[in-house]
């Protein structure tokens, strides 16, 4: 007890220093995973916590926040190649940034992370893990990561997953991201073995073989019977309602308790289809391979939270990046602090994440961070602001006809956009219902086109269950309850046969 | 001069009555604990070290300065105990009216207020402390461990030095001075050193967050005997001078412990115990259904790829994979846990 207080308060001087021992932060990750073995829950005060900041007088915010913003720019500008040569070309000084005038400093692109890494590495760092995006937008986002940095990510996220999420010794945990997703298999396999409980790397495979995967009894010892905690990109988790629904899954077949989706947009419809399937709805998270250990957290209100510890987060006109009004959509523009971030570093970095700024002060349990809408979608011109991904998934993913992970493109037409999608068949129905239900949400589309075929779209969106890994597993295909006959009924087979 | 029977018996029951009221505390209050951290050994070991070192580090400083030290510690420790009962902030102002009190008491003169005050706030406070300890994750191997280094240290500093005499000569007569001294003992004095009442307060509570209800009322009562033994001793001129309580305690308290392993008690956690987890509940053999499981017959006529999913050596299930195997069982109506394995093992 008393090297864990010590251990909290050299965590604590660190931050007020700028100089934050990896080392400290994981034993502090490791006894939150000690006192949840112990007493169950967390004890008095759990807002001193890393990540789980109460609420800070704004002065001494913004001082806090000052001085983060100086001790980062200061390092980007004097170790970096990139924000070396513009801060001497613009005559910014870093010791002399505020948090009010930190917008001298010029947003860094997408674009520019892309097009030369290196020049965003600090020359003091040890570059240790190349972590890439998925790129399913195109060409993916190199992110170097030191060992302190990576240290820091599995400590913060520990912390996070062990008190959000509930992970414990006693749990199975899955993941159905890309095991080509290095930095999230990695944090999550060292996250499961410091809480104590056990890996199940299951990838981004059919669908078919995911839930084979889920519903399998493992019969571990001093493990749940079978997986409890499963996480994947949102359109895994729409690949796997349709494929549950298709093949007559239920959420007695699954021991799930706990399930987590990032990456993409979760919508509504699809949180409901998936508890329908599953018995439980998932928990979602913000979280970005260029900005970790920055993001966002929800609160029961379904705002996105940004502890102001690990990042300085900008809520920006997507076109203009200048501040964005109350009620209008905005980009997230994120600075990772030092010393969280000491390798690759980013200054006033533009997710493209899109989001809406609040109409009015938040009023929930998490009213002491900043906070915006949960995320739209991604910047990709004006359309996407006028019809944001997040409520197309609102309208398609709660449409039964349409096939999951919906498959649609929105096309630009004098008049307004109009949505292409496919759905099972082509029908007026289906069609009929679209068209209620895009009024109803408010969703500005000239018209809605259905195709019963995926080549006939103008064009194809991509999503992360697209990057399929293949297996020569063929357990999961053999799939429904017709297939089955081909083994035998076990009645017919055994008639209650006892050893 | 030989002690009183009434002082005699009156500290045996004082030690009974907080024995009780530790064990009612502990169960029914919860103390405030921080957000993370919990009791491990490197608590224990500085325990120890802090143990060996006060008593010398007090007999170099003024007695004044001494007692104001264990005046704050006091204060801390009643509201500690007093918070879960009063609310913080009651909790804080009646542990400082306490200890505001036996101070006024001492500097106006009044030794008997004196006593009776610094008594009330000790017994306060060791409830507060070893709860604190006990909801904060203290096992009772934490518990047996420091008495078997407190049974050689009570020895060697009562007995066999004058360590401990010397350090109660320096603080007799002073408010919040670490012993509980019966009053009106006129003549010699009988009282219980801090060290000792912890011990005393302290295992039953271990053993019964750790053990159950029995172990706890064992270890009570075993403290209690004890210390009337030790009354007795000093009631039949066996001993006259201080007597190591621990010398006898310690032993006892690790013998217990010894005991309730022996006999299958594993250690609860604190959530076990707050659940009334049954620590001698016995784990089944994890294998044993999948010994069962493997000895199910399988028909010849089954292909290869086939899966069968088995409950308690009873095939309920079978399909071309395990989780259809498991679902073909959950439509013969078993939902309860199953083994699954292929029809070729």
């Amino acid at each position: 007890m008393l090297r864990s207080g010590i251990d909290q308060m050299r965590y604590a001087a660190g931050i007020l220093r700028g100089r934050l021992r990896p080392e400290v932060l994981t034993r502090v990750s490791q006894d939150l995973v000690a006192t949840l073995r112990e007493f169950g829950t967390v004890g008095d005060d759990s807002q001193l916590l890393p990540g789980r900041q109460g609420v800070i007088d704004p002065d001494v915010q913004n001082t806090i926040t000052t001085r983060a913003l100086r001790r980062t720019a200061g390092r980007a500008a004097g170790q970096t190649a990139y924000y070396g040569r513009l801060f001497g070309e613009l005559g910014i000084r870093p010791e002399e940034l505020t948090a009010d005038t930190w917008a001298q400093v010029p947003p860094t692109s997408k674009a520019s992370l892309r097009a030369m890494p290196a020049a965003f590495v600090a020359s003091g760092s040890v570059p240790y893990l190349m972590a890439a995006t998925t790129g399913t937008t195109g060409t993916p986002t190199v992110v170097w990561y030191s060992r302190g940095d990576l240290e820091n990510v599995i400590a913060l996220s520990t912390i996070a997953m062990a008190m959000t999420l509930g992970v414990r010794p006693h749990d199975v945990v899955a993941t159905g991201v890309s095991s080509r997703a290095t930095l999230g298999y990695l944090v999550t396999a060292e996250i499961v073995r410091r809480v104590g409980a056990a890996f199940v790397q299951i990838g981004s495979i059919a669908p078919e073989l995911v839930l084979e995967r889920l519903a399998t009894p493992l019969y571990l010892p001093g493990r749940a019977p079978r997986i409890t905690n499963f996480s994947a990109p949102a359109s895994v988790f729409a690949s796997l309602v349709e494929t549950a629904e298709r093949d007559g899954w239920t959420p007695a077949d699954f021991g799930l308790t706990d399930l987590l989706s990032g990456g993409e947009v979760v919508s509504e419809a699809l949180r409901a289809r998936v508890e329908e399937a599953f018995g439980v709805a998932p928990e979602r998270a913000y979280q970005a391979t260029e900005i970790l250990p920055a993001g966002g957290a929800h609160c029961s209100q379904g705002h996105l939270h940004y502890p102001a510890e690990f990042g300085h987060i900008e809520l920006l006109d997507p076109q203009t990046l200048e501040p964005a009004a109350p009620g209008g959509a905005a980009t997230l523009v994120v600075t990772p602090y030092v010393p969280y971030r000491e390798c690759t570093m980013l200054l006033r970095y533009v997710t493209n994440d899109l989001v809406r700024v609040l109409d009015s002060a938040p009023t929930c349990e998490l009213a002491g961070m900043a906070a915006s809408s949960d995320i739209l979608g991604r910047y990709d011109g004006p359309l996407s602001v006028a019809v944001p991904t997040r409520s197309i998934l609102d309208l398609l993913e709660a449409e039964r006809a349409i096939l999951l992970p919906a498959r649609y493109c929105l096309v630009d037409e004098p008049g307004g956009p109009v949505l292409h999608v496919v759905a099972r068949q082509r029908s007026a129905r289906i069609l009929t219902r679209l068209e209620e239900r895009a009024a109803a949400l408010g969703v500005a589309l000239k018209g809605i086109v259905v195709h019963d075929d995926v080549e006939r779209l103008p064009a194809r969106n991509t999503v992360r269950a697209d990057l399929r890994e293949y297996s020569f597993d063929s357990s999961g295909h053999i799939g429904g309850g017709d297939k089955r006959q081909s083994v035998a009924r076990s009645d017919e087979a055994f008639a209650g046969s006892r050893a | 001069m030989k002690p009183s029977a009434p002082a005699l018996a009156g500290l045996v029951l004082v030690v009974a009555v907080l024995i009780g009221l530790a064990l009612v505390h502990v169960r029914r209050y919860t103390v405030s604990r921080p957000p993370i951290g919990l009791f491990v050994r490197s608590d224990v070991a500085l325990m120890a070290v802090s143990v060996v070192i006060a008593p010398l580090l007090y007999l170099e400083l003024p007695a004044t300065v001494v007692a104001a030290v264990f005046g704050l510690v006091t204060v801390v420790a009643i509201q500690t105990a007093a918070a879960p009962l009063l609310g913080g902030r009651p909790a804080t102002l009646a542990a400082l009216a306490l200890c505001a009190a036996t101070w006024a008491c001492w500097l106006s003169g009044h030794p008997l207020p004196t006593t009776l005050l610094t008594d009330a706030g000790l017994a306060v406070a060791v409830i507060g402390v070893t709860s604190m300890w006990v909801q904060g994750g203290m096992r009772a191997a934490h518990v047996a461990a420091f008495a078997a280094m407190l049974t050689g240290y009570d020895l060697t500093a009562t007995s066999l030095t004058s360590l401990m005499t010397r350090f109660s000569d320096h603080l007799h007569g002073l408010p919040f001075a670490p012993l509980l001294v019966i009053p009106g003992s006129h003549g010699a004095l009988v009282a219980i050193g801090l060290g000792d009442l912890v011990m005393l307060v302290l295992f039953p509570m271990a053993a019964g967050k750790a053990f159950g209800r029995r172990p706890a009322v064992t270890a009570g009562l075993v403290g209690v005997a004890v210390t009337a033994l030790i009354m007795a001793l000093f009631w039949w001129r066996v001993v006259s001078t201080a007597v190591p309580v621990l010398a006898f305690l310690g032993p006892l308290i690790v013998a217990q412990y010894a005991i309730w392993r022996r006999l299958g008690y594993r250690e609860r956690t604190v959530r076990e115990w707050r659940d009334a987890v049954d620590p001698r509940a016995i784990k089944p053999d994890p294998n044993a259904p999948l010994r069962s499981a493997l000895r199910v017959h399988v028909p010849a006529h089954l292909p290869t790829g086939a899966w069968l999913a088995v409950d308690d050596g009873l095939v309920v299930g079978i399909g071309p994979s395990p989780g259809l195997a498991c679902r073909d069982a959950r439509a013969n109506g078993h939902v309860g846990p199953l083994v699954v394995r292929g029809a070729r093992v």
